[in-house]
């Protein structure tokens, strides 16, 4: 257990000074490649903080992805050989008759992604057909 | 050799034995290409000129060579496109003219500067893209083993497996793809890359199109589409044409100058497709192990979101 200050905020700390302290100080055509640091510590520090979305909810919806697909889970895989299954069971049209619930279940999934990595992304949506 | 000496050659080559290269500069490129900046000067002549290459470790001859003809082809035909000179000896870049402009989408999205310019982009770029799309893919790009939309299709579903990593969204975007295929088309000259970061552009309106490295055989609806990418459009989100107009805009003016009638269903076809493509790039950019490239494997999602919505 280590002490205060928590990974996400000493990468807060690092993206702001970045970003703040040491881009304005840099000549124009060398910001760029600190502005790319700066937004990877910041997106580190959003996966790191408490609001972070977990992996056990990508799981669940890995496992109900397979149970409507007829391919059940079994219990022992991690979330990312769950994705590989959906994965394949999406490619072999398994999911073709369940468009809406598969949909949705993968919205969530993105969500979760977004959070981190761009949020209020998922403010907008393209309009649908 | 140096760059400096191995362009002063070439430069002979092209310009005679009096000619010489001054002020060799790197520019900034982009992600994918290294761009240098020169003149050349023969007799009372100066030419502004750039070289595009591949970075180290990625050279590509056979797509410079492919991307050569294209501009090529393109500059024949009126296209605006930077003259293109020669392809360098060890076949990894293409000299050609050094354009001026402003091809930063920040800055013509918001500077006063350009507000005429964003006035008539809409319309030139349809233009401009009627006038690639009525150009047959030169010999020397690779011939398309399907008809466009399915071999699309298979490469991005080839990509994806490459990398070994599961992204179920794309994969719910390439099955609604394989279930909504447009009908065959012969493939045209298409420019691949076809966004606001890719004009050059100067208060009058359009200058140039750039970046043809992803020049390809294909359907010229994907260029439309690809032009209304949401991750190119700056925060314009409401505007989808080059972050500026309307899919209804971009499509009349197409169509007024030349271009086939593109269904708002084929251009959704080219978006979801456009999106699935954008996301299998972030994907596979992020095996270049720098910080930009790892940098992008994180933005897979923002296609993924807005593919979703696409096919819902």
């Amino acid at each position: 257990m280590q002490d205060r200050p928590d990974a996400h905020e000493l990468l807060d700390a690092l993206a702001g000074w970045l970003a703040g302290e040491l881009a304005p100080r840099l000549p124009r055509e060398e910001r760029f490649g600190v502005r790319v640091a700066a937004n990877v510590a910041t997106i580190v520090g959003r996966e790191l903080g408490p609001d972070a979305p977990g992996e056990p909810a990508e799981r669940e919806r890995m496992e109900r992805l397979l149970a409507l697909a007829g391919q059940p889970a079994g219990g022992d895989d991690d979330a990312r050989a769950l994705q590989r299954r959906v994965a394949d069971a999406i490619r072999a049209g398994r999911l073709d008759g369940h468009w809406a619930e598969a949909l949705a279940l993968l919205r969530e999934s993105v969500r979760d992604k977004l959070a981190v990595a761009r949020p209020g992304y998922d403010s907008f949506e393209e309009p649908a057909g | 050799m140096t760059l400096d000496e191995a362009l002063s050659a070439q430069a002979r080559a092209h310009f005679g034995a009096g000619a010489r290269v001054e002020a060799l500069v790197p520019l900034a490129g982009g992600a994918s290409r290294e761009l240098y900046g020169f003149d050349v000067v023969a007799g009372a002549e100066r030419h502004a000129m750039v070289l595009r290459r591949d970075p180290p470790g990625l050279e590509e001859p056979e797509g410079r060579r492919g991307e050569l003809a294209a501009l090529r082809a393109a500059h024949a035909h009126a296209v605006p496109v930077a003259t293109p000179h020669w392809l360098s000896d060890d076949g990894t870049g293409i000299v050609m003219q050094r354009l001026e402009g402003e091809a930063i989408p920040r800055r013509l999205l918001r500077d006063e500067r350009y507000a005429t310019a964003r006035g008539r982009l809409v319309d030139e770029v349809a233009r401009a893209a009627a006038a690639v799309h009525a150009l047959a893919p030169p010999a020397e790009l690779p011939a398309p083993a399907d008809a466009p939309a399915p071999a699309a299709i298979a490469a991005l579903e080839a990509q994806l497996d490459e990398t070994g990593e599961p992204h179920p969204a794309l994969e719910l975007g390439l099955r609604w793809l394989r279930a909504h295929l447009p009908a065959a088309r012969e493939p045209v000259l298409v420019h691949g890359d076809l966004r606001l970061g890719n004009l050059m552009v100067d208060e009058g309106g359009l200058v140039a199109l750039l970046d043809w490295e992803l020049c390809h055989a294909g359907d010229g609806a994907e260029d439309l589409a690809w032009a209304c990418l949401r991750s190119w459009r700056f925060g314009n989100d409401e505007r989808p044409a080059l972050g500026l107009g309307t899919r209804e805009q971009l499509l009349d003016a197409y169509a007024q100058a030349g271009g086939r009638r593109v269904t708002p269903g084929e251009l959704r076809f080219w978006e979801v497709l456009g999106n699935v493509r954008w996301g299998v790039i972030c994907v596979v950019q992020a095996r270049r192990r720098t910080l930009e490239h790892l940098a992008i494997g994180r933005r897979a999602c923002e296609p993924e979101w807005d593919l979703l919505g696409l096919v819902a």
